[in-house]
């Protein structure tokens, strides 16, 4: 081992004490990223970094669609437009054996097309789906496996959050991720209900008739998601809008149709600020520890060295992605979602594209292994945040009801690697 | 003590106000900029600029509020494993790390700041200098100093502060 290597694993280690230690882990990027640089090329070169890194990061014009889309989340979450889609899946499939489940699958997907999160959709489901469910005498594992489960179409479904964080990093089209990520999200759908009625048939309530005209009615509802669904990932496949100008559509007409149907003053117009401010300066704060970071692994060779180590086991293409994504999935049960897109694209990136993957393909492909870590054993964000707000459902049942959900994710990352043209014929088709 | 925790969380407050304006104002901008160049072709003068110096300074008067408020994305597997002592003294760590990279962030950026007041470097349209709002940038760094600093006392002091109630 050269003496590079060695401060490339010294900081690896620094890396993950302290994050263990409870170190924010964009900070704990930025100073190993900072004093590996300096071991290597010196401090005064290293702490130069300081000057450039946070600042372009922080004043990149095409970043500033982050925000726009988080505070667009916040909105559409405080404006209750979750309610209504449950109400309009409801009308439409509540009628079948377990269609509560079903209309809490649909409504996850109608709320993802306008959230970038899984953990907003998560949340916002079991205020609005669980109770329901309970009500009409579904199992606890079955309601709120279904809501983690469905929850993780946040992440997928555009607008993305991860999937924008992902673009910047990999310098990729944000609006061609996002348009690839629509079949990967529709399949997804397709396959969490079959999931529903063939994991879950012997505990499934009947359904119940929707009463004349709530159907058609229901659809009145929820017209302001399908607006903006339309208005932001319509503008960006036709290439009217730029991804951070649709952004800032989505939010400031999100915040303008909650204000003129009544549900959105100034106090939670204020409020949702707040929040979109918090989760954007957590999110900004991983992209300079990440650059940061970065120059770390690029004066030390990392990426080169990594890719010529997992190239010599000679695994072929498919085996070597297999032992990358098993990484993200195994980690994504001790990491946040954000932070190991951020920590592990820049390593394992240059790796991919030497195989000879698609960027854009791959982009999708390692959003779906980060979301299976979501209601993956033993953290699963979603189940945690599910399990905050229904307190008395224990982890352990949460997790049994999740089970389906991560065997029918793991067939479905199988089937888009088999045929990554479900990924990329629709990008392929934008001007 | 508690009287300056109440006023740093006051103090907090308002950063968080002005910051979460900042970004309202930032979205209205993008996006009537837009309107104006795709309806009329008139886009607002120096949106672009103005607009990405605008968050830059909203994500840093963001950063100082989490400095004294935490929130930042971390990893919490041990610290639920620990007993509340010991957990205490890795929020300290934790938050020493932080103050550290806060003030190098703070004595970096104000060197940039200097170095752009130097060249007299202007925004293309309005010819808005460039360094009074990386200025303004560099004000959400020292405040992130002092917020962090803040936070740190206070988890020095938790203790004293339970044994006094």
């Amino acid at each position: 081992m050269t003496e590079r290597d060695w401060v490339a694993a010294g900081g690896f280690i620094a890396l993950t004490l302290l994050m263990l230690l409870r170190v924010p882990v964009g900070v704990a990027m930025g100073m190993v990223g900072i004093g590996g640089f300096a071991a290597v090329v010196g401090w005064d070169a290293a702490l130069n970094q300081l000057a450039i890194a946070p600042l372009r990061s922080i004043t990149d014009y095409n970043v500033s669609l982050i925000p726009m889309f988080v505070l667009m989340g916040v909105f559409a979450t405080r404006s209750g437009m979750s309610a209504e889609l449950f109400r309009a899946g409801q009308a439409w499939l509540g009628h079948l054996k377990g269609g509560l489940a079903l209309s809490t699958i649909a409504a996850c997907a109608g709320f993802a097309a306008i959230s970038g999160s899984s953990v907003a959709t998560a949340a916002t489901m079991t205020k609005v789906a669980l109770p329901e469910m309970k009500r009409f005498g579904y199992p606890d594992h079955v309601a709120t496996g279904t809501i983690a489960g469905g929850g993780t179409l946040g992440i997928l479904i555009p607008p993305s959050v991860v999937l924008a964080v992902y673009a910047y990093i990999t310098e990729q089209d944000v609006g061609r991720l996002f348009i690839a990520g629509i079949v990967p999200g529709l399949l997804a759908v397709g396959m969490y209900m079959l999931t529903v009625r063939l994991a879950f048939r012997r505990s499934l309530p009947a359904g119940e008739a929707p009463e004349p005209g709530e159907r058609f009615g229901s659809l009145r509802d929820i017209w302001a998601v399908l607006l903006l669904f339309l208005a932001i990932i319509g503008g960006i496949y036709a290439g009217v809008v730029t991804p951070t100008e649709a952004a800032a559509a989505g939010a400031f007409l999100t915040a303008l149709i909650g204000v003129l149907r009544g549900r959105l003053g100034a106090k939670s117009i204020l409020e949702s600020l707040i929040e979109a401010l918090r989760t954007s300066v957590a999110i900004y704060t991983i992209l300079i520890g990440a650059i940061l970071f970065g120059y770390f692994l690029t004066v030390t060779q990392t990426p080169q060295k990594i890719t010529g180590f997992l190239t010599a086991l000679d695994l072929g293409a498919y085996g070597t992605l297999a032992v990358i994504l098993g990484f993200f999935v195994l980690l994504g049960c001790i990491l946040d979602a954000m932070a190991m897109i951020i920590l592990l694209v820049p390593i394992v990136y240059p790796v991919v594209i030497s195989l000879g993957f698609d960027p854009i393909w791959f982009g999708v492909i390692v959003v779906m292994a980060v979301e299976l870590g979501l209601i993956t054993p033993p953290i699963g964000m979603n189940v945690f945040v599910i399990n905050s707000i229904a307190r008395e459902t224990s982890l352990v049942t949460i997790f049994r009801g999740v089970l389906p959900f991560v065997a029918v994710d793991i067939v479905r990352l199988g089937l888009l690697v088999a045929f990554p043209w479900l990924v990329l014929w629709l990008p392929h088709t934008m001007n | 003590m508690k009287r300056i925790a109440g006023w740093l969380d006051r103090f907090s407050a308002m950063i968080e106000f002005i910051a979460a304006l900042s970004l309202a104002l930032v979205t209205v901008l993008i996006f009537a900029s837009a309107i104006g160049r795709y309806l009329f072709a008139k886009p607002i003068p120096d949106a672009f600029d103005i607009s990405r110096f605008l968050l830059g300074a909203s994500v840093m008067w963001g950063f100082a509020v989490l400095g004294f408020r935490g929130g930042h994305i971390s990893v919490d597997i041990v610290a639920e494993a620990v007993p509340g002592r010991v957990r205490k003294w890795m929020d300290v760590f934790a938050q020493l790390v932080l103050l550290a990279f806060t003030i190098l962030l703070a004595w970096k950026i104000h060197a940039r700041v200097a170095g752009t007041m130097t060249s007299g470097e202007a925004t293309f349209d309005l010819r808005l200098l460039v360094w009074q709002w990386l200025g303004l940038i560099w004000l959400g760094t020292v405040a992130a100093v002092i917020t962090s600093f803040a936070r740190l006392l206070t988890l020095l002091n938790a203790d004293k502060a339970e044994t006094d109630d």
